[in-house]
This record gives C-alpha cells, sequence and structure tokens, in this order.
C-alpha cells in the first residue's frame, strides 16, 4: 500500500513539513489465548515533538507467515500460535513491532468479574439511572458501575427466580433477550445479536456461568495512551486502555473503557476512545474501567507569539511560565504599583488602601518596595484576621453548633495558630488528635461539629486532604479509586472518639462536653456487616487489638512529607485564595481524574512547602511574590483565551465580607453589627451567624459543611438590586456629614473632588477620559441659587459614589 | 445571543465559561430585558417541544387532611372519616371527597401518592422534611427543591430559577429552615413575589426608596455606563462580564414595563381571573400560571406564610385542630378545587401541562382519628400529595393506606423519593446533588411515569 492522503484528518502545517520519527504502540505485543484482542497506533512525530495518529492512513505489513492478523485495520487478533513482525510506514518513516501469539489452543472461559461486569459496564446497564440505582430498575439491581461483583452475580444468577440466566438455552436467558429487545426493556435496546459484548455474556452462560476467583486475577490498573501529547487542531487522536492484572498480563479494554473529555469545548471523546480535538488548549480525557481510573492529557498550543524570556522572581515563575510557553500564551505586562498595593492588600488583609498609603507606597522610590510592602503586610494584625476568618469558613466554626463558649474557645485557638505562625501540620495534627473540654483545648470542638466517624472521616479527609468520600459511603466512588470498605476503614479511624457530656444542666442546648477516647467501639461496613481495620486512605492497616488512639496514627500518616494529598491539597487552597483559581478545581476534589492545569506546579509547591516547614506565611509570600501574582488583568491579544493558565491575574469579584468592610471604609460608614463593638471589621466576626441580608446576598458561608463551594462567588440579580435600591450603599453615599460632604467642602473644583473619591475607592486617579466624560456630567448641573446649585453638585456627586461603588472595578479584585 | 439556560451546563453554577462571554458581549449593559423575553417568547412559539421541563409546587402548608380530600375512606368508622361523602371521579375506581367536584372532573390529569410518610409531627421540621427530603441535623439544613434547581440549573432570566409567590414562611415565630437555599446559602432563596386581595403584586427589593427618581435613577446609570466603558479593557473575564448583565436585569427589573407585564394580573380577562379565584391562592397560582409561562424553572405557590399564628381563620394553613370539618367545607376546600382545577385547565390548555410537573401537597396530613374538638392533628404517618403534568401518568394511584388511612398500606413513599423525583425530571443526576453534598437519601418514584 501506498501512502494514502488523509482524508479523516486534515492538512495542516506538520502533514506538510517533515516529520522525524515514527512509533507504533504498543511496544511490543502478545496475545494470549484465543479471545486476544489489541489495538494498536501510530503516531509521526515532527522534530518539535508535535505528534498526529496516523493509525488510519499508515501502511501496516506483517512479515510472512503471520500468526495474527488485523480487524478493521486497527485490532490485533490471534490466528495461531506463533511469532511475527508488524511493520508501519508512514512518509517514509517505518516502525516495527514484534508480535507473538501464545496458549491458541488453551481452552478459554470468560470471566465474570473481568468481562462480563466489562460488558455490562459498557452497555450502561449498572448506571445510577438504571439497574444500578439504589433500588434498581424493574426488579433487578446490580452493583452501581460494577463495584460488588459477588452480589451482581448472585442477582443475576438467582435472584429473578433463576430466570435471567437459561442454563440450557443461553439465548433464552432473560440477561440477552431484554437488551436485544427480544422482549420488552423500559431501557431500551441496550445490546446488538452478534455483537462481541453479546458473544461474551451467551459464552458465559453456555460455559455455566461461573464465578470463580482463581481464572479471574485481581485488575491493578489501567495504563491510558498516550499519557500526553502535543497535537495540532482539528485532528483525531484514538486512545488506548491497557488492563494490568496482579498476575501480570495485560489485556487491551479500549473498547470496554468509558471516556469523558474534561473541557469538551477543547476536545470531544466518543465511546470508542477517539479524541477530536476542536480547539486550541489543553484537556484530560479521562478513562474509567471496571473501578479503575486514568487520564490522557492532551495537548494544542495556540499560535501565538510568545517572549522567549518571561520575567521570573521565584519558582512559581519557572513553571507558570513553561506552561504559558508550551502552550504559546503571552505573560501579560506586570502591574503598576497602584494596582499591586491595592490587590495584594485585599488578597492578604482583606482590606483596600487608604489614600494616604497609596501616596506613600507611590512615591516610595527604592527598588525593593514590593517586598518591603509584602513584608509589612504579613505582620499587620488585619492579616491575623482574615486568615482566621478563612480557616474558622473551612473548620466550620460556628455559634449554632458550638454555642457562644464553644465558639470563642475555637476562634481563639485558630486565631492564636495564625499569629504564632503554627506550622500547618502541627496544626492539623492537634486538631485530628484533639481531646478534652474545650476549655482546656479549643480545637477539641473540631469534634463537636459532628457526631459520627463517618462524618468525622468525610470532614477530616475533604478539609485536610481535599478528598471528597462522600460518594464511597454507600457504593465505591464512580469516579476514583476509592472504596467502600476504604471510606469504612476511615470511619474506624474515628469509631472511638465521644462526645461525653459534662454539663449538668439539662435542655442546655449547647452543653460543656469532653472529646474522650474510648478502648472499645467499631464502626459497621453496612454491605459486609463487621468493621473494616482501621486505616487511612492509603496507609497501613492498625491492629484491631491495639486500645491507643487511633487518630494518633491517622494524624502521622496525613502529616507525612510523603502524603500526596495533604501538602498539595493545601497549597492549592492558598494559590486560590490569591490566584483567584485553584491549580484543580474545586480545591477539595482531589482526585486522578481531576488533575491539575499545572501538575508540575503543583508538585513544586507542594515540595517547597513541605521542605519549608509547613509554613503558611511563607507561602502567601512565595506566592504574592511571583512575577506570575504581578501580573495585570489586562489581557493582550496574545493572550486572550486564557482562563486558567495564570497569563495574567484573574479577576474576582470580592469576598462578601471584604466587600462590606470595603464600602465602609471608603464611605467611613463601617458597618455597626448588633452586639459587637463599633469598628469592627467583617472579617474580624467570630462566626457568620450576625444577621446581615448584605453578607448572605453575596455569599457569605454558613458554615455548616465542609466545602470550599459554600461560598457563594457568583453575582446575582438580588445582589444588584440590592446595590441599587438597599440602604447599604444608598444611606450612605448620602448620608448628612457623610464622605461626600466632606468631600466637596475640602475640594471645590469638581476635578479634585473626583480625583479624590478615585483615590479613596479605586486606588488610583481617574484618566483623562474618564475625567473628560464625568466631569461632563458634573459640570452641567443646573440651579438658579447657590444653595441649589450646591444641593445639586452633591447629589450628582453621591450618585457618582453610587456608581463608583457598583461598578466592576469597586466589586472586584483586580 | 443568550445561551444562558440552554447551553449544556458543565459548572457547578450549570452555566459554560463560554455561555457566560456569550452573555457578557452582548452589550455594554447586556441585551435588555424586553428583548430577552421576546427572544424567548419566540424561541419557545417556534419550538413547543423544546421547552425544558418546569415545576410548579403548589405548597400547601399546615398539612391538609389526606382523608377530607384525596384519600377518602368511606367504609371506615364515623370516628374516622368524618361527615364527607366521597364521590367518583373521571377515572373509574378513584375517589375524593365530595368538596372536590372540579378536580373530580379531572383525574385523568393527575396521579395521587397516597403513600407518603415521615417521622415528626412539627410544622416546621416536617415543613423542611417534605420540601428538601431531609431533616435538619446538626444545623444542616438541604436546600429546597426549587434552590437545588436553582442552584444545579444556574440561574435563568429573566428572573430567576426560582420563584416563590408568598413571604417567609412562619410557624409561630420561627422561620421555616427549608424553604430556601439551606446549606447553599442565601443566594439561592426564591426571587420572592407576594399577592394579596389589597395591594395585588408585590415585589421585594425592586422598588427603589423613594427620593430615587427615575431621573436620579437614568443620572445614575449614566454614571455607571461611563464608568464602565473606561474600565471595559480591564475586565474582559467570564465574572466580571456577568455583572453588566445582572445589572442590566437589575435595572430592567425596576423599569422594564416588560418584566412587570409578567405579574401584571390585569393582563388575563376577566373571565380567566375569576375561574382562578379571586382570593390569595386562586390569584397566586394564576400568577405562578403566568411565571411557568414565561420560563421560570421552578415555582413555588404558597397557600398561606403563616401556622401555628393567632390569626386561625384568615390563613392558618391547613393546621386545623377544632372546627375542622367547618372551616375546610366553608372555605379551604373549594379554593383547593376552584384553582387547582383552573391551574390544571389553564395549563393543559396553553399546552404547557407536558412540560410542567405540578406537585401540591403539604407537610404532612391529618390524623384520621377525629379528635374531641371536632378536629383533626398532625399525622406524619400517611399522607397524599397530587402530581400532574411532566410526564406524570394522569389516572394513577401509587401507593396506598390502609383502611383507616392511617398508615401505607403499599408502595410507602418518603419525602425524599418524591424530592428526587422532581430533581430527576429536571435532568438532575444524583451525582449532580452528591457534588455539592445536598442529596437527600431515597430514590425516584418510578410508577408516576
Amino acid at each position: 500500500m501506498l501512502l494514502l492522503v488523509p482524508h479523516t484528518v486534515e492538512a495542516t502545517p506538520q502533514s506538510r513539513t517533515a516529520y522525524t520519527r515514527l512509533e507504533i504502540t504498543p511496544p511490543q505485543i502478545v496475545l494470549m489465548g484465543k479471545e486476544a484482542r489489541q489495538q494498536v497506533r501510530v503516531t509521526a512525530f515532527c522534530a518539535d515533538g508535535t505528534a498526529l495518529d496516523v493509525t488510519a492512513v499508515a501502511n501496516l505489513a506483517f512479515s510472512s507467515n503471520t500468526p495474527a492478523k488485523l480487524e478493521n485495520r486497527i485490532t490485533l487478533r490471534p490466528l495461531h500460535d506463533g511469532k511475527t513482525l508488524l511493520t508501519a510506514r508512514y512518509a517514509s518513516l517505518p516502525s516495527q513491532v514484534a508480535i507473538e501469539v501464545v496458549g491458541f489452543q488453551k481452552p478459554f472461559r470468560w470471566s465474570f468479574q473481568n468481562h462480563v461486569e466489562a460488558v455490562l459496564s459498557r452497555q450502561g446497564c449498572n448506571l445510577g439511572i438504571c439497574h444500578g440505582g439504589a433500588s434498581g430498575k424493574g426488579g433487578f439491581k446490580l452493583s452501581l458501575r460494577a463495584y460488588d461483583p459477588e452480589k451482581d452475580y448472585e442477582r443475576l444468577v438467582y435472584d429473578g427466580k433463576g430466570r435471567r440466566i437459561s442454563a440450557t438455552n443461553p439465548a433464552r436467558s432473560l440477561l440477552l433477550l431484554k437488551p436485544t429487545l427480544a422482549i420488552s426493556h423500559s431501557g431500551g435496546k441496550r445490546l446488538q445479536k452478534g455483537t462481541l459484548e453479546y458473544r461474551v455474556l451467551q459464552e458465559w452462560i453456555g460455559a455455566g456461568s461461573v464465578i470463580s476467583a482463581e481464572e479471574s486475577p485481581a485488575l491493578s490498573r489501567i495504563e491510558v495512551f498516550p499519557n500526553e501529547r502535543v497535537l495540532t487542531p482539528n485532528t483525531e487522536q484514538n486512545l488506548l486502555v491497557t488492563a494490568v492484572f496482579a498476575d501480570g498480563h495485560r489485556e487491551d479494554v479500549t473498547h470496554w473503557a468509558k471516556y469523558i473529555s474534561n473541557d469538551e469545548q477543547i476536545a470531544q471523546v466518543d465511546a470508542n476512545g477517539k479524541v477530536r480535538l476542536i480547539a486550541r488548549g489543553e484537556v484530560a480525557v479521562n478513562v474509567w474501567y471496571l473501578g479503575r481510573v486514568g487520564y490522557s492529557r492532551l495537548r494544542v498550543p495556540f499560535a501565538h507569539s510568545v517572549p522567549s524570556q518571561m520575567a521570573r522572581t521565584n519558582l512559581v515563575d519557572d513553571f507558570v511560565n513553561r506552561k504559558l510557553s508550551q502552550l504559546r500564551l503571552q505573560p501579560s505586562e506586570r502591574s503598576s504599583d497602584a494596582m499591586f498595593l491595592r490587590r495584594v492588600m485585599l488578597d492578604v488583609l482583606g482590606v483596600l488602601p487608604t489614600p494616604e498609603e497609596l501616596k506613600a507606597f507611590i512615591s516610595d522610590t527604592h527598588d525593593d518596595k514590593r517586598s518591603t510592602l509584602i513584608d509589612t503586610l504579613l505582620r499587620r494584625p488585619e492579616y491575623v484576621d482574615y486568615w482566621t476568618y478563612r480557616w474558622c469558613d473551612l473548620l466550620r466554626v460556628n455559634r449554632s453548633t458550638l454555642g457562644d463558649k464553644g465558639l470563642e474557645q475555637f476562634y481563639q485557638w485558630v486565631r492564636k495558630a495564625v499569629a504564632e505562625n503554627q506550622r500547618w501540620d502541627d496544626f492539623t495534627t492537634q486538631i485530628l488528635t484533639a481531646t478534652g473540654t474545650g476549655q482546656k483545648n479549643g480545637a477539641a470542638n473540631f469534634y463537636r461539629i459532628g457526631s459520627s466517624p463517618e462524618e468525622y472521616a468525610e470532614t477530616v479527609s475533604q478539609a485536610f486532604l481535599g478528598i471528597r468520600m462522600q460518594c464511597a459511603h454507600c457504593h465505591n466512588h464512580p469516579h476514583e479509586k476509592w472504596t467502600q470498605a476504604d471510606y469504612y476503614r476511615m470511619a474506624s479511624l474515628f469509631a472511638r472518639v465521644e462526645r461525653k457530656r459534662i454539663s449538668t444542666k439539662k435542655d442546655d442546648p449547647n452543653p460543656e462536653e469532653s472529646i474522650e477516647v474510648n478502648q472499645t467501639g467499631e464502626v459497621s461496613h453496612p454491605r459486609l456487616g463487621r468493621p473494616q481495620p482501621p486505616a487511612p486512605l492509603e496507609g497501613t492497616p492498625l491492629l484491631a487489638s491495639d486500645t491507643s488512639d487511633r487518630r494518633v496514627a491517622l494524624a502521622k500518616w496525613v502529616v507525612a512529607p510523603e502524603n500526596p494529598f495533604f501538602a498539595r491539597s493545601f497549597v492549592n487552597r492558598v494559590w486560590k485564595y490569591l490566584m483567584g483559581q485553584g491549580l484543580f478545581e474545586p480545591v477539595d476534589d482531589l482526585r486522578v481524574t481531576n488533575p491539575a492545569t499545572n501538575e508540575p506546579l503543583l508538585d513544586a509547591l507542594s515540595k517547597w512547602f513541605v521542605q519549608n516547614g509547613y509554613n503558611m506565611r511563607e507561602l502567601i509570600r512565595l506566592i504574592v511574590s511571583s512575577e506570575v501574582y504581578q501580573r495585570t488583568s489586562r489581557m493582550t491579544p496574545n493572550n486572550r483565551e486564557d482562563d486558567r493558565y495564570y497569563a495574567r491575574y484573574l479577576p474576582r469579584r470580592l469576598p462578601a465580607e471584604t466587600l462590606l468592610d470595603a464600602i465602609g471604609q471608603v464611605t467611613a460608614k463601617p458597618e455597626a453589627f448588633e452586639g459587637i463593638p463599633n469598628g469592627t471589621r467583617t472579617t474580624a466576626l467570630k462566626d457568620t451567624t450576625i444577621p446581615s441580608k448584605f453578607l448572605d446576598l453575596f455569599g457569605r458561608p454558613l458554615r455548616q459543611i465542609t466545602c470550599e463551594c459554600e461560598r457563594g462567588g457568583q453575582t446575582s440579580v438580588s445582589q444588584m438590586l440590592h446595590l441599587v435600591t438597599a440602604p447599604t450603599i444608598n444611606s450612605r453615599t448620602q448620608a448628612k456629614g457623610g464622605r461626600i460632604e466632606t468631600l466637596l467642602a475640602q475640594f471645590p473644583r469638581n476635578e479634585d473632588a473626583l480625583a479624590e473619591l478615585y483615590r479613596i475607592c479605586l486606588s488610583r486617579v481617574p484618566t483623562y477620559a474618564e475625567q473628560r466624560e464625568l466631569l461632563g456630567i458634573l459640570n452641567t448641573l443646573e440651579g438658579r441659587t447657590d444653595s441649589e446649585k450646591q444641593a445639586a453638585r452633591t447629589q450628582a456627586f453621591s450618585d457618582l459614589f453610587w456608581a463608583i461603588l457598583s461598578s466592576k472595578e469597586f466589586l472586584f479584585n483586580h | 445571543m443568550w445561551s444562558i439556560g440552554d447551553t449544556k451546563s458543565r459548572t457547578c453554577a450549570g452555566i459554560s465559561r463560554r455561555g457566560f462571554l456569550q452573555v457578557g458581549f452582548s452589550g455594554v449593559l447586556g441585551c435588555s430585558l424586553p428583548q430577552i423575553l421576546e427572544a424567548q417568547a419566540n424561541s419557545q412559539k417556534a419550538n413547543p417541544q423544546k421547552r425544558q421541563m418546569q415545576v410548579l409546587l403548589v405548597w400547601l402548608w399546615g398539612g391538609p387532611s389526606h382523608i377530607d380530600t384525596f384519600d377518602p375512606k368511606p367504609d371506615a368508622p364515623l370516628e374516622y372519616r368524618g361527615p364527607f361523602r366521597t364521590i367518583g371521579t373521571n377515572v373509574p375506581g378513584i375517589q375524593v371527597n365530595e368538596y372536590l367536584p372540579l378536580l373530580s372532573k379531572q383525574a385523568d390529569k393527575y396521579a395521587l401518592l397516597r403513600s407518603l410518610y415521615h417521622g415528626t409531627n412539627d410544622h416546621g421540621l416536617a415543613g423542611t422534611i417534605a420540601l428538601t427530603g431531609k431533616e435538619i441535623s446538626g444545623g444542616r439544613v438541604l436546600p429546597s427543591m426549587g434552590s437545588t434547581v436553582a442552584r444545579l440549573k444556574g440561574y435563568r432570566p429573566p428572573l430567576s430559577t426560582f420563584v416563590t409567590i408568598g413571604g417567609r414562611m412562619h410557624q409561630g415565630h420561627r422561620p421555616l429552615q427549608g424553604e430556601g437555599g439551606g446549606v447553599l446559602g442565601a443566594l439561592y432563596d426564591p426571587f420572592r413575589v407576594e399577592y394579596d386581595e389589597i395591594e395585588g403584586v408585590k415585589i421585594h427589593d425592586i422598588t427603589p426608596p423613594e427620593d430615587l427618581t427615575s431621573a436620579r435613577l437614568e443620572h445614575r446609570k449614566q454614571f455607571l455606563k461611563a464608568l464602565d466603558s473606561a474600565q471595559e479593557s480591564l475586565f474582559t473575564h467570564s465574572s466580571a462580564d456577568i455583572v453588566n448583565t445582572m445589572y442590566s436585569r437589575a435595572f430592567d427589573l425596576i423599569s422594564s414595563k416588560a418584566v412587570h407585564a409578567v405579574f401584571d394580573l390585569d393582563k388575563e380577562k376577566e373571565a380567566t381571573r375569576d375561574r382562578y379565584g379571586r382570593y390569595r391562592f386562586g390569584q397566586s397560582c394564576l400568577l405562578g400560571r403566568r411565571l411557568i409561562e414565561s420560563g421560570v424553572p421552578f415555582v413555588q405557590v404558597n397557600w398561606s406564610s403563616h401556622v401555628e399564628s393567632e390569626e386561625d381563620w384568615g390563613d392558618g394553613g391547613w393546621d386545623m385542630h377544632y372546627r375542622h370539618f367547618e372551616v375546610t367545607q366553608e372555605r379551604h376546600m373549594w379554593m383547593l378545587d376552584q384553582s387547582l382545577s383552573a391551574l390544571l385547565d389553564d395549563l393543559h390548555q396553553r399546552g404547557l401541562l407536558e412540560t410542567t410537573l405540578v406537585v401540591a401537597m403539604g407537610e404532612f396530613g391529618r390524623m384520621p382519628k377525629i379528635n374531641e374538638k371536632a378536629g383533626r392533628d398532625h399525622w406524619n404517618n400517611c399522607y397524599t400529595a397530587l402530581l400532574a403534568g411532566g410526564g406524570v401518568r394522569g389516572g394513577n394511584v401509587i401507593g396506598s393506606s390502609d383502611a383507616k388511612a392511617e398508615f401505607p398500606a403499599s408502595r410507602p413513599t418518603k419525602p425524599a423519593d418524591l424530592c428526587l423525583t422532581v430533581y430527576e425530571r429536571m435532568g438532575i443526576s444524583r451525582t449532580d446533588l452528591l457534588a455539592q453534598s445536598i442529596a437527600p437519601e431515597g430514590d425516584v418514584i418510578e410508577e408516576l411515569f
């Protein structure tokens, strides 16, 4: 066969340029048994590493006497035992792979666990909306995505009066009649006669419907090819998925795996693992096969010109710049001093700079003034307020659960830790292993927010490891490797924690309690009906006879430098708070199938954090000192597509609390909370139960659930209605003796008043265009008398003040 | 141009990144609402089949007596069945109370779920369970059905994804916990509209303070626009772009005639208004239909906003411990019959019923055994919900109660099952709910469809 012109693959510059290397995958092939099948892929590489999947168009030929054949050009099937070579040719480049067929004559039986379950999953039978639902469908229930093969076997073979399987006439089994619509099936047609899937079920029934542990080696993992690849737009890449079993043998499961693209606007994937790259950018295609997950990361760089050198201050820049170069995204320019000051104060302290701070910073002529500023900020008391508030969100420190005393104890405990910059590993350990009364140990209150071992396991996983275990409460996690057994092993670690009531007052809604650890107590796995050996997610189980506090072992595992979750989840949280978007999102959903947008950066940051003693303050310093943090939020024509690789600072709405404080500061009318000393900023409040319609509307979390999603960052019409009609802004902007009256008295000329108002609210002066436009409106005010003119001026400025406070520039950090 | 709501949801908020951008690029202050409304009306007309599923929840707070409405027991002893008689419906085998004559002619349109139960007789807790599918535990309140839909379906113009007709609900002085966003926060609380016979339709936060005249409002918009165009280059980001859209909607809500038109019941024929009934519940149902017609995904119509209050005759909801038969006969029953039947009829005639799941229920039923004050006390062990439209098979009874309507006799169902059924109809999966930690524990009631 001669070189064919690709017809499904659009001609790209690369297809005209020279390829330098051809590769056939997998690199060696053993076809074991008569049912073995193995798809092959042929990839052509350019000198710069860009790849093209040419399987469909390459010339493939066996050397003589082949013991295998190719089906549909891509699938190798055995014919008899023997060896051969398969040669691929494309663009005058060759590539070769050795093929060996063994055990062709060996008797073969399909395995229930490894094949029948794969077919049932592939056909969608065991999805949540079908038979995998909690109560099944039409009287037939399967475990969700085949997490419980033994139970599935029982239900298939023994339940339903045994009609699901017909040993004497396999084709008359309900298992085959229903999904082929030979008899009615509410789920519609799910299986086609004559397909491999049909044959697997039929032959398995024919061979006696056996379930055998010996004949079904456990599935260890899956491998996805290509692991990572740079491609050109409008091309296709066919994935290859290999199951690796405990006995070392491998099976090609590409045809039975399930695929999902994490960004369908960049790449779409079909049921056979064929990925179509439709836009530039980077995408992860997630692969699921019988409870094992993996992904392929595919990248189509943008066509922008990028500088060869990008500014660098620290390691953050190294990794972000590398990513930007790879994707060919240009970094935005460095922010101005004024911009940087406003931004870093809002992100690190949650407060706006005053006009005085602004003037001082701008007139400072030292080269290192930004790092000096960062130093100062990290030592300011507002830093302690702000980050205490953040961690109290995470830990759900709230009055409704803890009562007034508990709230005070826990809040002060967290506050002290932030003020002393306690190591995050120590902080975590003290919380996890806390005992005694809240009075003696504020951290013990952590265990008063929750009541069952299951809840503790979920909270600890999500807050400190960024792992959501909730799914695994009832069944194996559908998108992760976590099993229900993992969940209960984790829960067992908390089985002996007791909230002991020590208050004697009857009907006390928040009685004093002491956290005690008992010598006995277990939590049972509901399906297996017995306790699971206590063990952290990937840690070694404890001895059942061990009566020491199991949480000590947990804490040791959690904060160990080699723990793959602890540091990663923490640095990602801090990164999100400072950079606007986590390297992976949501920040508490760390899993294989949710890879970070910049994995090397996440690795490096985590390692740095561990090596630097889990030092939160230094981590913040590292990030805000980087060039990446200090870029403008303005996009350039050469990075306009970017919303996740940090080519620019991502604008975001101020958090509810910061926004309310900012409004209070610029109007010189701070929010007065009932029962709280005047002048207390919102971020200095101890919890989130103080009534405030504004804070609720703008997304203040209630601290009821351990999920970053509890904080609403969204923008809603109700918020805007509130800004337009409610007193929060209205009464402040036109207050008698308020900011505007003082300002206008101080600055008789409109342009001076305007400039100062800008400094106060937006930390800058108006641009020429703004000044012209706004003065155009302000200077046309009419009035017959001086006092009318005065009143009109005041009203116009207060309306402008309203508009500034309602503008995006004020509402956002940018 | 408008892609919000129709875009395939991928983000948590249910709106894709590019969906946001499309909206943001639609003008300095976004499309105006009248344009949107027009565009939506056109697309609905052009594509009647493409209507998205909607929900209209008729919330009968206080606990309607199941045995005196949709689960009559004519053969039970007198101290159970009470003084009312039972009538047949247009579906053989289904019977209802004699004071529901209009609804008895529509039994082919609705299904009756006669086996609901849960575990509490407290209005507030039961209301929360019924609306959220879960009891409050450790201060944690799940979002109500409407709020869940708002969270997972994202924002939908013109109003909100979730509109409630009725004020904040109270049990005595305590607010009902479960009628809003719960753990998701106030952001997902319903957009609230109220109706009363004297003032008509009332909308909160939509009326500016008196000194903010429309001329001043225009002035402010002018300033905002000037600021916005100067800041434009700074904010080409989805989260910032949407601010313009939101302002545009807010200003439109405040000043747009088109929006007010949705709330303008005078736009209805007198005969239609009469048919629904000239009282709070009747006109609220009519308003509900108008909101459904305008495309709001989840509308909740509340019978009343108080239980256990002093005001008993006026509106203590369906909570009748004494004078039960007197009040239901003279007021509640015919009102429910007239308004609910009007609603079903009207939705049907407008071709909206197929894509609108109507659910009418309270937080529990009433004790089948009549008490000493000729009333019925709270009863959570068994009660009935009525469901119609949205693919529900009419003329259908699911589950049954025992001979005295005291306990489920077959196919017991829980509020969580009903909530999950609503979510399933709206295309919300258990995984979506689990991801937000807001999944009630139950199963979809398949037999309804």
